[in-house]
């Protein structure tokens, strides 16, 4: 009996030890990058574990005013939402019909999405960008239009929104497979419309779900630079990954080692400040796959 | 009758602009990725010419895209692996085991997750840097001698420092998915094998891994998809590929020769084979790992 | 009937915003470039910084009345054009050289898109009465990296030699004298050096040599090559020649690599990257390796670095196989060109006939870079911005002992999966971490020369 006791007690050290080390190794880079934006640009060489000599805020004032970082952050925001936006409208209703309904074609879609999934971004890129810009071409030619598809933010989320579909709408329907019939037939009862009962009852039931999309897709178009750079010309409508990528390209000129990284706490601020809003959900609403109950 | 066509309908309704989307948008660019694959084109000028799988072939014989192909496998093999292994552990402890902190670990672990490359690969640099890196730091005190290994500077030892990052960068996330399931499962079935005398660490191994299997099963594509994509904004960000190809990855190297070495249709012949490549191991290791589901 | 109306409101909300945003962007390509007096100008943002070409901008517009021109200026310029170009929108004037990672420039030579411009050296320079072709410092248009195309047997000028900086190896001047070191003039004195600090590196003596970037190696290739085999030679090996990558001069090259690789500071090759490599050119400041390959800009690139105490740069050509033979320094030049679809292109001309004007090399000269005509280390000021002696005249006067040449790596050199490039500077790499042997090497690049097309 003691024995066991002793074996419980050396296994729990054990396990507050290694889980104590996980958030170190986390912690301190974290922290790291913290301080360095705070230190002067003639820190950065030798010794990067040093700590700052001072409290050096000059860095964000030079990342908002010289960096245009207030503008990018503008245009970041404003694509990130309207993206998101896009996002939730189009892929829940989709998701829902998908995996609680049956009809016709339904196992082809379901096969095209989750295809869709093992589809990279990266080689897409080119291949959207051309598409774009033949649309323009066309359409300047027919109808005198200058511009529409390229250069345009809403345009660029709606990119964003589509090519996160795939993944969202599985994620979303792994969560819908889990809830319960009842509440659907209890409200067809009632008289409700399917509209109804999709936007009034499943949805909000769905919210664990929901938010993680948020958190997964705010990330993902928040950082995403690839096509930002490419459909995007236009310096004014830089989003704040595009930007800080200019920073960073300081090749054979003196590096702004000081502005850059203050930028880079510029950038993590609001993931920050996301995460910790959603955090408590996330555990619900992860259950890719899903676990039948 | 009406109620079934008002059915139709909404599903029409619901799933067709989603459909539009992802065709115009996904299905589309990505036939072309295919089309572009059979020809030689620089990437600027109206100068395209058909050449069937020459592309294909001239891969089968360069060395540098197997040296990139091998690199990415042990990357998907090691980075799978290891995660797994510490997700499901962490996961086990902090939704079973009566702790402290249990929330304040689970926060902090998915932080990385969150991080953009660009400040991972800083934060990574600093620690890896040989002669004021963490890591060596941390090996001298151990080792009671000074450690001065090169991380990013050999072959053999790039790639495992580029696996480290990945996993320190994925362990949060799969651990709070396997938790979210985790906890799906009804403490009566641990209540009883506590009467019965079953060990933690048996119970594990019986009753949350067996009933957590469709979700592991899932994951592992998830894994293989976000190994490729992850390592490529990695090296993208850290090494470019440094030493000599030592931590050139799949993406990586498409990116290389579709733009820097105006080979476009050779790069889209590269994304033909990652899509492929990665589509298959998935409904391989999907058919392997196919279990009969239990449910509880 | 309802979710029917939901949806289309919904469709015609998003065209609706996707219409008003667009109204937003102006500027779009199909109609510029109409009007003859607008001359669009790209250029890399380098190490001169953007201030520079808006200066030199100005001045243009002054000498030229009437003439409006539009610049664009970035340290990615290649993600801002490659977008507009495959629009068919075309700058008139492009500052923007050959062997840039992104290689915008070696693709549209590839493809033949790029413009010729022997006319303009012989143009009468905008506000003066002289050609480009008097003012030229000797040996620079006799560059055949301005005239990619010759191997096809096309002489024309593809490309007009802008801000040039020699590329020799830089050293910590002060150390060097402090210890008693005399430069090395040959490659046995050198090595003979990197023997003796090798032996004493355990008393904390400096490693012989260092290197930013694997990359930067195609300077410290010309230079050897044509001091190993002439500037003929050079030029075959540049372009790939299988004959010259076969020579037993070859053999000489690398050889002495494989000696060099034996003396690189431990630490380098863990740098050699984009992220890192600033770490590889700090060793040089803390006096932990003696030589580096480099270029002019290092002094405005490390000028926030701490250093040793008085720390002076100092620059020497390659040392050379027999003593008393000159050395030849690979002077960079940054390439400037017309696309062939610019819609302005007689104007870019003259824009870039003005690049040799006193007035415009007096500008460049101020914020650090020399154009290649006689008399420009003239126009350097004495002192710098923060009043300090002008490091550029020391390191510029290099070229007094030595020979300019010039030569590229033209993008040509590539074929699906090979790069000449590449497979010799990258190489080098794996060749000091002790991963591949300098016959391992060697057979790569013979590999690649034969698959060239």
């Amino acid at each position: 009996m003691k024995s066991s006791k002793t074996g419980i007690i050396l296994g729990k050290t054990i396990t507050y030890i290694a889980l104590v080390l996980l958030a170190l190794s986390i912690i301190v880079p974290v922290g790291w990058v913290f301080f360095a934006s705070v230190k002067e640009n003639s820190e950065f060489y030798r010794n990067p574990w040093t700590l700052p000599k001072g409290f050096h805020y000059q860095n964000f004032i030079d990342a908002f005013e010289k960096a245009n970082m207030q503008n990018f952050f503008l245009n970041s925001i404003i694509v990130t939402a309207i993206a998101l936006a896009f996002l939730l409208v189009i892929a829940l209703p989709a998701a829902y019909v998908l995996s609680r309904y049956k009809f016709k074609g339904q196992k082809f879609l379901n096969v095209c999405f989750m295809a869709g999934i093992f589809v990279n971004l990266s080689y897409l890129v080119v291949p959207i960008f051309l598409m774009l810009s033949e649309a323009d071409k066309f359409l300047g030619k027919t109808f005198g239009i200058k511009q529409l598809f390229l250069n345009n933010q809403v345009v660029l989320s709606l990119v964003y929104a589509s090519t996160s579909l795939a993944f969202t709408i599985f994620l979303l329907s792994s969560y819908f497979k889990t809830l319960p019939k009842d509440f659907e037939e209890a409200a067809y009862v009632d008289g409700a419309t399917y509209f109804r009962t999709m936007v009034s009852i499943m949805f909000p039931m769905a919210k664990p779900s929901i938010l993680t999309v948020i958190l997964f897709q705010f990330l993902a178009y928040w950082n995403e630079y690839a096509l930002a750079l490419t459909l995007m010309a236009d310096e004014k409508k830089y989003t704040l990954s595009v930007g800080l990528l200019n920073l960073m390209n300081a090749q054979k000129a003196a590096a702004t080692y000081g502005q850059l990284y203050a930028g880079l706490v510029v950038v993590m601020l609001p993931t920050f400040i996301l995460y910790m809003l959603v955090q408590k959900q996330l555990t619900q609403g992860m259950t890719a796959g899903g676990v039948k109950g | 009758m009406d109620k079934q066509k008002g059915r139709g309908r909404f599903v029409f309704f619901c799933v067709a602009p989603a459909t539009i989307l992802f065709f115009i948008f996904v299905v589309f660019p990505t036939i072309n990725v295919f089309r572009m694959s059979l020809y030689k084109w620089g990437g600027f000028s109206a100068n395209k010419s058909f050449v069937g799988l020459e592309n294909f072939k001239n891969l089968m014989k360069d060395a540098k895209f197997f040296q990139s192909f091998q690199n990415t496998v042990l990357i998907i093999a090691l980075v799978t692996m290891v995660t797994l292994i510490f997700a499901l552990t962490f996961a086990g402890i902090l939704v079973r085991a009566k702790m402290k902190f249990k929330n304040f670990f689970r926060v902090i672990f998915y932080i990385p997750n969150i991080l953009s490359m660009v400040v991972i690969s800083a934060v990574f640099s600093a620690i890896l840097d040989q002669r004021n890196g963490l890591l060596n730091g941390i090996l001298s005190i151990f080792a009671g001698k000074e450690v001065s290994i090169s991380w990013l500077g050999s072959q053999k030892t790039v790639i495992y420092s580029m696996v480290i990052v990945l996993i320190w960068q994925a362990i949060g996330y799969y651990m709070v998915m396997y938790m979210s399931s985790m906890s799906a499962i009804p403490e009566s079935l641990y209540e009883s094998a506590d009467l019965e005398g079953v060990g933690p660490i048996k119970q594990f191994f019986t009753i949350t891994l067996p009933l957590i299997w469709v979700n592991i099963r899932t994951t592992l594509s998830f894994f293989i998809i976000s190994s490729i994509n992850m390592s490529f904004l990695l090296v993208q960000a850290m090494t470019q590929g440094n030493p000599d190809g030592g931590s050139e990855v799949f993406l990586s190297y498409m990116y290389k020769q579709a733009y820097t070495n105006g080979s476009y249709g050779y790069g889209m012949a590269i994304g033909v084979i990652v899509f492929t490549f990665s589509f298959g191991l998935s409904a391989v290791i999907n058919a392997v790992t196919k279990r009969d589901v239990i449910e509880f | 009937m309802k979710i029917k109306r939901v949806f289309s409101l919904l469709l015609a909300g998003i065209l609706a915003t996707t219409t008003l945003a667009s109204c937003g962007s102006k500027g779009g390509s199909s109609n510029s470039g109409e009007d003859k007096n607008v001359l669009k100008v790209a250029a890399l943002e380098s190490a001169y910084g953007s201030d520079v070409w808006k200066e030199v901008v100005k001045a243009f517009e002054e000498t030229k009345e009437g003439v409006k021109v539009e610049l664009t200026i970035d340290k990615k310029i290649e993600d801002k054009l490659r977008p507009q170009m495959s629009q068919g929108d075309y700058p008139d004037f492009m500052l923007l050289s050959l062997g840039r990672e992104a290689g915008l420039t070696d693709t549209l030579l590839k493809e033949g898109e790029i413009a010729p411009i022997d006319d303009v050296f012989d143009m009468k320079i905008p506000g003066e009465e002289k050609t480009p072709k008097d003012k030229m410092m000797s040996g620079f248009l006799d560059a055949e990296a301005l005239k990619p195309n010759k191997a096809d047997g096309d002489d024309a000028y593809y490309f007009a030699p802008m801000f040039y900086s020699p590329c020799g190896l830089y050293y910590n001047a002060n150390l060097l004298e402090t210890k008693g070191i005399e430069v090395p003039k040959t490659w046995d004195q050198m090595f003979e050096l990197g023997k003796t600090l090798k032996d004493k590196e355990k008393e904390g003596e400096p490693s012989l040599f260092a290197y930013p970037m694997a990359g930067y190696f195609d300077a410290f290739y010309f230079a050897l090559w044509s001091n190993l085999g002439g500037v003929d030679y050079m030029n075959k090996m540049a372009a790939g020649d299988v004959e010259a990558w076969k020579s037993s001069t070859t053999d000489e090259f690398f050889k002495i690599m494989g000696d060099l690789a034996k003396y690189v500071e431990g630490s380098v090759v863990g740098n050699a990257n984009p992220q890192n490599f600033t770490k590889n050119q700090q060793l040089i400041l803390d006096n932990k390796a003696l030589f580096m390959p480099n270029g002019t800009w290092i002094v405005g690139e490390m000028s926030q670095a701490p250093r040793a105490d008085g720390f002076k740069w100092g620059q020497t050509a390659l040392p050379v196989s027999k003593e008393g033979e000159t050395s030849n320094v690979l002077t960079f030049i940054e390439n400037a060109w017309i696309p062939k679809q610019a819609k302005n292109p007689e104007l870019g001309k003259e824009f870039m006939a003005f690049m040799y004007s006193d007035k415009a090399a007096e500008i460049f000269a101020k914020y650090g870079a020399a154009q290649p005509i006689q008399g420009v280390t003239a126009m350097f000021p004495e002192k710098d911005k923060d009043g300090n002696p002008n490091e550029n005249i020391t390191l510029f006067s290099v070229l007094d002992n030595a020979n300019a040449v010039m030569a590229n790596f033209t993008g040509k050199q590539t074929a699906d999966g090979r790069n000449l490039k590449t497979v010799t500077c990258e190489t080098f790499n794996s060749v000091v971490n002790g991963e591949k042997t300098v016959d391992q090497w060697k057979a790569e690049c013979i590999d690649v020369v034969e698959n060239l097309q």
